[in-house]
């Protein structure tokens, strides 16, 4: 039902039940307000919305206020002025303000650095929020021009042991953004008010770090927040971000929607990772992985040749033009080509056109030692994988290895609506899990036993705990099978036994970004080499067990973890440098955008493929752009097969995060909370 | 805190006549701070255990409330009473000279556990101010000297 009222003499159409400050933003009318964040709903406790209302003695706050046939609203009259300024004020009172009222202040950015023999900041660096801060936006808007209380300064010490964000509580304005973040888009509690009064401000169970109380790190409140008090540590004083792109996050197979923010200064680069809805919180791979990945000093820079150990930088020409001779001088039989279930489709496609016409067979997927003979399983369980999105509909939901402390963790919200709404929620896990403090029922096997429970499941026979989650599941109309990376690589057959007893949908996610990709676009291995005398990396590890006189082609965005005797060593662009797609868990198509320039004298790996493949004089390798790529493996029919064996020589790779390596390896604040998940064992 | 300790608190709190409701959770931190003497970390977990809510729910409404203390009380319990006569009489002296001869400040304990000092509001006998409370019994018509011979004594007691 359309309302209409007018705002400052304007006449709008509004819906019945929104709120006076989201009538006025819909029609381009700036009301200020710290507190309103998308999602939540309102809680009027920073009092800077207020407006008049023609008929009303008080001025209400323009976010609790609904919109009302005939309402004439007035946001900007002298009252409202001065009350607004008033409440500032107040705020003011306990917030520094070095940084909102300085003579210097707009001149502060350009003036920043001088020109000396040695470069020379100048400015203040008060606080890490500075020129992305909202109550910086609310002052200039209401134009106030200095303090008129006596600041209180909480003095309070500056919390930074946990990983990832820094907390300043002397920044805070108590606005519980965080808080209610925390609590309605995760259902978590981490945060809290602490004390009344003068005293309150937000804090942990007794002071406690944020990893002792179970944070997820999800970054959440640190998105909410208006001000500096939650900072990200890898994005301090950024400052506004030239631009944004939206990507897709390499991370899992989930393809959680990001949204990247740059900033180019010259040759320095600024990339952050942020959920692209802000009510869709990413996981803590996501969020704040990126930035770590892409600027890591180990990072591959320049194409290297390495001759018996002998390290030269020669340039891509060379580099390649060797390459393309150890290739040529091979015998179809002597080369080999294997891929991470990382790399983007594209690069999968290319990779596996010149491996067929390099070997005649497909390229071999890392991935495939790591899954072994459940490989065929997994695929087929990928083949009808669907999104998370389902679980919304379940009326039972059996977890199946999913941990969700951390990584993934943002699929908890679905569990926690499910449990609301009254569904069943199952987990089957051997560890200490997060669903197992909420679960309806927590199935513990003894180490060692999952598959054997996975059976008793599937048999429909068992004792105790195990005899209700039958009963659960036979009863259930709508079940949904939601399977960890860990049951996928250990025990898929038996899932997939379980999966078809009881009919239920399966959510599956893989650890490695694209390997439903990776199982449909390419791949398909015939007769791999047995001892190759070439083998061409692209995006993994080194196998260990494999001939030191091999000549190993390396591509990859970072340095290998092994040292390589005989071959080259190609820099590709990593996530953010290149363009590309991705197939998620459910199959469903999505692109990866390029949003900086590759680091070094880096190049997108399509183009290291088709370079090396024109130098090998093989056709079909003519694209200008990965739009045409794109095309090209879009009208390909897509293989789903796999055939062949796995070559004895091919290690389960070191880490499935991005490229072979695991995440934690090249981010610092990952590797502490891996530390905390073992010593919690 | 493991799952141990996190049952056998459950069982204590059913003993006590608690059932898990959201609402039992004032009265589970004052029957807490009754049976351990103050409200400790471990308590706010076991709380937080037994109602299916996160610490910082306990904590902060644990914290909201002046009747909860979040330390282990000392062996003597100090009050220095602030209320209106007091104050005339010279009570914030009185605090001041617990912070500079104990070292301790509002809701605080001595380190050796020897004294818990808070300040209070009043304690009901205004003619006397200014008034200390040392372990239930009122000391009238206090100074600094006098407080210090007070505290001297129940220290060596």
């Amino acid at each position: 039902m359309s309302i209409s009222l007018s705002i400052n003499g304007q006449q709008l159409a509004a819906e019945a039940g929104q709120t006076v400050l989201l009538a006025a933003r819909a029609n381009g009318i700036y009301i200020p307000t710290l507190c309103d964040y998308p999602g939540l709903p309102p809680h009027g406790s920073c009092r800077l919305c207020i407006v008049q209302v023609k008929g009303r003695s008080i001025t209400p706050t323009a976010c609790t206020t609904l919109v009302e046939e005939g309402m004439v609203v007035e946001t900007d009259t002298p009252l409202v002025k001065e009350l607004r300024v008033e409440v500032l004020r107040m705020l003011l009172a306990e917030h520094p303000g070095t940084c909102l009222f300085c003579p210097e202040h707009d001149h502060c950015q350009e003036c920043m650095v001088t020109l000396r023999k040695t470069s020379v900041t100048t400015g203040c660096r008060t606080c890490p929020a500075d020129m992305q801060c909202q109550l910086q936006d609310v002052v200039d808007s209401i134009g106030l021009e200095s303090v008129a209380y006596p600041v209180r300064y909480r003095a309070l010490p500056v919390e930074r042991e946990d990983p990832f964000f820094d907390r300043d509580y002397n920044l805070c304005v108590l606005c519980s953004r965080c808080i209610r973040v925390c609590e309605s888009l995760h259902f978590n509690n981490i945060l809290a008010y602490v004390k009344r009064g003068s005293e309150t401000r937000v804090g942990t169970s007794f002071g406690k770090s944020h990893i002792e109380v179970g944070c997820s790190f999800c970054g959440a409140c640190v998105d909410a927040c208006p001000t500096g008090a939650l900072w990200d540590k890898t994005s301090r004083w950024d400052g506004k971000p030239d631009h944004t792109v939206s990507s897709t996050c390499p991370f899992c197979s989930l393809g959680c929607e990001v949204s990247l923010q740059i900033k180019t200064n010259g040759v320095d680069r600024i990339i952050s990772c942020y959920p692209a809805q802000v009510e869709k919180p990413l996981c803590v791979k996501g969020r704040f992985g990126v930035p770590e990945l892409l600027d890591h000093p180990g990072r591959l820079k320049t194409p290297i040749r390495i001759s018996q150990g002998e390290v030269t930088h020669p340039g891509w020409e060379e580099t390649l033009h060797l390459a393309s001779e150890k290739v040529a001088a091979c015998c179809p039989g002597e080369a080999a080509l294997v891929v991470s279930a990382n790399c983007t489709n594209e690069e999968l496609f290319l990779a596996d056109k010149l491996s067929r016409s390099l070997t005649g067979g497909g390229t071999i997927l890392d991935a495939a030692a790591r899954y072994g003979d459940g490989i065929e399983a997994v695929q087929r369980l990928l083949h009808t994988s669907q999104s998370p999105n389902i679980l919304e509909d379940a009326d039972l939901i059996l977890c199946l290895g999913m941990d969700l402390q951390y990584y993934q963790a943002n699929l908890e919200v679905f569990l926690k609506q499910a449990m609301e709404r009254g569904a069943t929620v199952i987990t089957l896990n051997e560890k200490e899990h997060v669903p197992g403090r909420y679960a309806s029922l927590w199935l513990q096997p003894g180490s060692g036993e999952v598959e054997t429970m996975l059976g008793r499941l599937a048999g429909g026979l068992g004792k105790r705990d195990v005899a209700d989650a039958i009963h659960a599941l036979k009863a259930s109309k709508n079940p949904v099978f939601l399977v960890g990376d860990d049951y996928l690589v250990r025990m898929a057959g038996a899932v997939e036994k379980l999966v078809t007893t009881y009919q239920a949908s399966v959510v599956a996610i893989p650890a490695e970004g694209n390997l439903y990709g990776a199982l449909r676009v390419a791949t398909a291995l015939t007769q791999p080499a047995t001892n190759p005398k070439v083998l061409y990396l692209l995006g993994t590890t080194v196998p260990k067990d494999i001939h030191p006189g091999t000549f190993i082609i390396y591509q990859n965005s970072h340095m290998p973890a092994v040292q390589i005797q005989n071959g080259v060593l190609l820099p590709m662009a990593a996530f953010g440098e290149t363009c590309g797609s991705v197939f998620d868990q459910a199959g469903k198509l999505r692109n990866l955008t390029a949003a900086v320039q590759p680091s070094g004298e880096g190049l997108p790996g399509w183009e290291i493929i088709c370079r090396l493949a024109r130098l090998l004089a093989i056709n079909g390798f003519d694209y200008v752009s990965v739009n045409e790529v794109t095309r090209d493996l879009v009208s390909a029919a897509p293989s789903w097969q796999m055939t062949g064996r796995v070559p004895g020589w091919l290690a389960a790779p070191g880490g499935h995060d991005y490229l072979g390596k695991p995440l934690a390896d090249m981010v610092a604040g990952l590797k502490q909370l891996n530390l905390q998940v073992q010593e919690g064992k | 805190m493991t799952v141990e300790r996190l049952i056998q608190s459950r069982d204590e709190f059913w003993a006590a006549g608690f059932t898990g409701d959201l609402a039992e959770l004032i009265p589970l931190l004052q029957y807490y701070q009754e049976t351990h003497g103050y409200i400790s970390p471990e308590g706010v977990e076991a709380i937080a255990g037994f109602l299916g809510i996160s610490e910082a729910r306990v904590y902060t409404v644990a914290s909201f409330y002046a009747q909860f203390r979040f330390q282990k009380p000392g062996k003597n319990h100090v009050f220095v009473c602030l209320g209106t006569a007091c104050h005339v009489q010279g009570g914030v002296d009185l605090a001041n000279e617990i912070h500079e001869h104990l070292h301790i400040r509002n809701g605080e304990t001595t380190p050796d556990g020897q004294f818990d000092f808070k300040e209070v509001a009043c304690l009901g006998c205004c003619a006397q101010a200014a008034v200390v409370e040392v372990n239930g019994k009122i000391y009238a018509k206090m100074n600094r000297e006098k407080l210090r011979k007070v505290l001297k004594e129940h220290q060596h007691a």
